[in-house]
């Protein structure tokens, strides 16, 4: 099965670079909870997780793919773009979801909350799925270059630029209507209704909005040279 | 009927016309090669012959189909392609040979076979290979799946002679099997030595036809080469006896080659 080859060929590639990974995903956000125990912190970690994660790693995954002539090489053997591009989705979510459940059991001895998995796990799933459809949208419209020095702003911005860490109703107006048009805003809000056990379509069709740009855009760019 | 047939192809990256009303036709068995200098628009072809790009009019059809289906009949080496990295040679193989459809035991084995062919070790990885040899391992990863067409861009830059020899030896043996060949280079002897036919590439098809004939066309004017300062003069056949005459070097004359052809169409 293609998908499965192309999941082994990337884990072959990076059979080093994971362990870093892993180290940094794992020990960073357990001890910035436990640092800061707050339900804030818990949503703005997670937000970083499942959202900006995999933004960035799948843009810059891709552009260097694209810079080396590995998306054309692949494309050539039989594998279109976006196959390349859910294939590593995918490890960025097999990766992402077992360490977000992991999180959330250490930090319920920090943080008070009550979880609804079904609904956390469906906003998961979406801001993930979003996230990489944006970050192959970036990394297929830009090179190498530009997105390396781009994942720095937008790093920053999507995470402190947007209520991630503070709810968005505690912005002011003049803050809050510029938060709307940052992903990052509804992937948080959402992760809020979640851990009170409760489920926010609003903000999670926000996110759900981001994604059929984020496709709309990949129909136009996947296209270009 | 043609294997591969274009019809008025147009490319642009924005203002820049890349591909210019392309007309063509290949056989089956056919060794094609597209010639032209940088920036003529050889790879946005090929790019369109494999599928990566979509012509903005007009259209290709490789064996009836769309370029995308018929990928499945292709292997590409592309332009300026690298091995993906931290994979050894049997693993790159193997892998694009499975994404082929192979099984992994059928992969490993013809990727095994053909290693050794190309005498390349299967255990080394990409990353530590010589130019040449990461050439080889690409051109492997595109022929394992045996198949029909070979497309092919600027495969031999920046390979030593040697290197080239052993990839034009590969490429003949393909050919001998059957394979349709699309080759783009920049080396006129490569072009030479191995099409059947050849493309002179502009943006447009400037001039088409068999090496020979093309030769034959343009045997009407001689070369004729300043030995001291190498200046070089395009003489028509009657009047290269009054142009000697008053020739005050020491020259050489010889008719054109396929590489002064070349020089005359792009300059």
């Amino acid at each position: 099965m293609k998908f499965l080859t192309l999941v082994e060929i990337y884990l072959r590639q990076v059979r080093f670079y994971i362990l870093t990974t892993l180290f940094y995903l794992l020990f960073f956000p357990i001890a910035l909870i436990l640092n800061l125990p707050s339900q804030n912190t818990l949503v703005g970690t997670l937000t970083l997780y499942i959202f900006l994660d995999g933004f960035l790693s799948i843009s810059q995954q891709i552009s260097f793919m694209k810079t080396e002539q590995q998306l054309t090489l692949l494309y050539v053997s039989g594998s279109p773009k976006w196959l390349t591009a859910l294939s590593l989705a995918f490890i960025t979510l097999i990766i992402s979801i077992p360490l977000v459940v992991l999180i959330m059991v250490i930090s319920r001895t920090a943080v008070l909350f009550s979880i609804n998995w079904v609904y956390l796990m469906a906003t998961l799933i979406l801001s993930l799925i979003t996230s990489i459809v944006l970050g192959m949208d970036l990394g297929l419209a830009l090179g190498q270059r530009q997105v390396n020095q781009l994942s720095q702003v937008l790093g920053l911005g999507l995470s402190f630029f947007a209520p991630t860490f503070v709810p968005y109703s505690v912005l002011p107006l003049y803050l809050q209507l510029p938060s709307l048009v940052e992903p990052t805003t509804y992937v948080a809000q959402a992760l809020r209704y979640d851990l009170q056990g409760s489920f926010s379509w609003e903000w999670n069709a926000g996110v759900m909005i981001f994604l059929v740009i984020g496709i709309l855009i990949y129909l136009r760019v996947s296209r270009r040279p | 009927m043609s294997q591969m047939e274009a019809r008025d192809v147009w490319k642009s990256y924005g203002k820049n016309v890349a591909n210019q009303g392309v007309s063509f036709n290949i056989d089956e068995g056919e060794f094609v090669t597209f010639l032209g200098p940088n920036g003529g628009g050889k790879t946005t072809l090929m790019r369109q012959i494999y599928g990566e790009l979509y012509p903005d009019r007009g259209e290709i059809r490789i064996m009836g189909e769309r370029p995308q289906k018929a990928l499945r009949f292709m292997g590409v080496v592309p332009q300026e392609g690298r091995p993906l990295d931290s994979l050894t040679a049997e693993e790159h193989v193997t892998l694009l040979g499975m994404l082929k459809r192979f099984s992994r035991q059928e992969a490993r084995a013809k990727a095994r076979e053909l290693l050794e062919l190309m005498g390349i070790d299967p255990k080394a990885r990409v990353d530590n290979l010589s130019g040449g040899n990461k050439r080889k391992v690409l051109i492997i990863s595109a022929i394992i799946s045996d198949p029909k067409i070979l497309v092919l861009d600027e495969p031999t830059v920046g390979l030593d002679p040697e290197a080239r020899r052993e990839v034009w030896n590969y490429l003949v043996e393909m050919k001998k099997e059957g394979k349709t060949i699309i080759l783009t280079t920049h080396y006129l002897e490569e072009a030479e030595t191995l099409s059947d036919r050849v493309y002179f590439l502009n943006k447009k098809i400037l001039l088409e036809g068999k090496v020979s004939e093309i030769k034959q066309k343009f045997s009407e004017y001689y070369v004729v080469t300043n030995v001291d300062s190498g200046e070089k003069y395009y003489v028509k056949r009657e009047e290269l006896m009054e142009f000697l005459g008053k020739a005050n070097f020491r020259f050489e004359v010889k008719l054109s080659s396929l590489e002064e052809i070349f020089m005359r169409l792009f300059q």
